[in-house]
C-alpha cells in the first residue's frame, strides 16, 4: 500500500518534472558545440586564391574556392567544406581583418651589366624607397641580393651580398636610417625566373629592397 | 686547456642565451596594437607594443578588446583579433641555405594569415595549428577561428 503510494508520488514528481522541462526548453536549438573553423579566401589587395588542407587524426579536407570555410571538433574528421557567407565572414573576422598590415613594398633594383653602378631607373627608384619608409608604422627594411645561376651557388651568394651591401649603403647615403637596414643575399636560390643551373638570366641579377 | 674549457662552461652558465643569439634573430615585428595585448616570452611577460620585435617560440595574447598585428620578415602577415592566443612556434628563413620553416598555433581567438615567401618558395615549411586541426597552406589567405577547447 505505501509502495504504491511511493510510486505514485515518484510518478507524478516525474511528470511535473518533465512538464516544467517542456515549459523552460529554449525555442532556439541548442549552440553548436565548441568547434575550430577554417576559411580559404582571396589576398585583400591582389584577389590573389592559394590552397589549404585542413588535417586531424581522423582525416583531411582540401579548401580551393574562395570563401570556403570547414567546421573541425575537437577529436573528430573535418566537416563537409562549403561556402562560408560574407556576412558571416565580417561577422567573425572583421575586426582581425581590419588590424591587418599593408603588405611589404618590394623594389627590383638592377645594375648595369658587369658594373657594380645602379641602372639608372633603379637608380630612380630610390627617392621613392625612402618615401615609402616615412609612410610606414615601425618600418624596416631589407636589402637583398639576388644572382642568376651562373656559377657555384656559395659564390653567387657572396656576389649577391657584396651588391645588397651597395645598395644598402646608397640607401644610407641618401638619409635612409642605418639601424633601419638589414643586408641579406639569398644568392641563386629565389629567382625572379625560373632557369636550369649555370644559365645567365638578367632578370635574377638583382637586388630587393623591402620595405616592411 | 682544462681551465679554458671550464670557463667556457662557467660563461654559457652565467649567459645561457650569449651563445644563442646568433643563431635566434628576430622573426618579425609588431605593426598593429590595441586594446588589451600581451608578449610573452621565455615564460616572462613583455609588452606587446608596436616595433617591437617577435622570435621564434614568443607567445601573443589579446584581451576582450584586443587586437595585434605582426608582419614576419619573410613578409607573411598575421592579425589577432580579441581574446586570442598564438605562438609562433617555427620561424626559420635563411633561403640561400634552403633552410624554411614557419609554424604557428592558435590556442584561441581569431586569425588572420597573408603567407609570405616561406610559402612562395616551400608551401610544405608552413604549418598552421588548432586545437582541433594542422592547416597546409600554399597561399595565400587563410582565417581560423579556435573555439575546441
Amino acid at each position: 500500500m505505501s509502495r504504491r503510494r511511493v510510486a505514485i508520488g515518484l510518478l507524478l514528481v516525474a511528470v511535473s518534472g518533465l512538464s516544467s522541462a517542456c515549459h523552460t526548453a529554449p525555442p532556439v536549438a541548442a549552440p553548436p558545440p565548441p568547434h575550430d573553423l577554417i576559411v580559404l579566401t582571396t589576398n585583400p589587395e591582389d584577389g590573389a586564391l592559394g590552397a589549404a588542407t585542413v588535417t586531424t587524426p581522423h582525416g583531411s579536407v582540401p579548401l580551393s574556392r574562395a570563401g570556403e570555410g570547414v567546421r573541425v571538433q575537437l577529436g573528430a574528421a573535418p566537416g563537409t567544406p562549403s561556402i562560408v557567407p560574407p556576412e558571416e565572414i565580417q561577422r567573425i573576422f572583421g575586426e582581425t581583418l581590419a588590424a591587418m598590415p599593408p603588405p611589404a613594398r618590394r623594389f627590383l633594383l638592377y645594375f648595369d651589366v658587369g658594373s657594380d653602378t645602379l641602372t639608372p631607373e633603379s637608380r630612380a627608384l630610390v627617392p621613392e624607397i625612402l618615401t615609402t619608409v616615412q609612410t610606414r608604422v615601425s618600418p624596416d627594411v631589407s636589402v637583398v641580393g639576388h644572382t642568376d645561376t651562373t656559377g657555384a651557388a656559395a659564390a653567387n651568394v657572396a656576389l649577391g651580398l657584396r651588391r645588397a651591401g651597395l645598395v644598402r649603403d646608397l640607401l644610407i647615403g641618401a638619409g635612409l636610417d642605418t639601424r633601419l637596414v638589414e643586408v641579406a643575399s639569398h644568392g641563386e636560390s629565389n629567382p625572379v625566373v625560373a632557369t636550369p643551373d649555370n644559365t645567365a638570366e638578367a632578370r635574377n641579377r638583382r637586388v630587393e629592397v623591402i620595405v616592411r | 686547456m682544462r681551465c679554458c674549457v671550464s670557463l667556457c662552461a662557467l660563461m654559457f652558465l652565467a649567459f645561457p642565451t650569449a651563445g644563442l643569439a646568433r643563431h635566434t634573430a628576430a622573426a618579425g615585428r609588431i605593426k598593429v596594437a590595441s586594446g588589451a595585448t600581451s608578449l610573452v616570452r621565455g615564460g616572462q611577460p613583455m609588452a606587446a607594443e608596436v616595433g617591437a620585435e617577435i622570435f621564434e617560440s614568443d607567445l601573443l595574447r589579446t584581451g576582450p578588446d584586443g587586437r595585434l598585428s605582426v608582419m614576419l620578415k619573410d613578409e607573411s602577415r598575421l592579425s589577432l583579433g580579441p581574446n586570442s592566443e598564438l605562438a609562433l612556434t617555427r620561424f626559420v628563413y635563411a633561403p640561400s641555405e634552403a633552410q624554411l620553416g614557419l609554424g604557428v598555433r592558435l590556442a584561441r581567438g581569431v586569425l588572420s594569415y597573408v603567407s609570405g615567401l616561406i610559402a612562395k618558395l616551400s608551401p610544405e615549411a608552413v604549418r598552421l595549428e588548432t586545437p582541433s586541426s594542422i592547416i597546409g597552406v600554399r597561399g595565400t589567405h587563410v582565417l581560423v577561428q579556435a573555439e575546441a577547447p
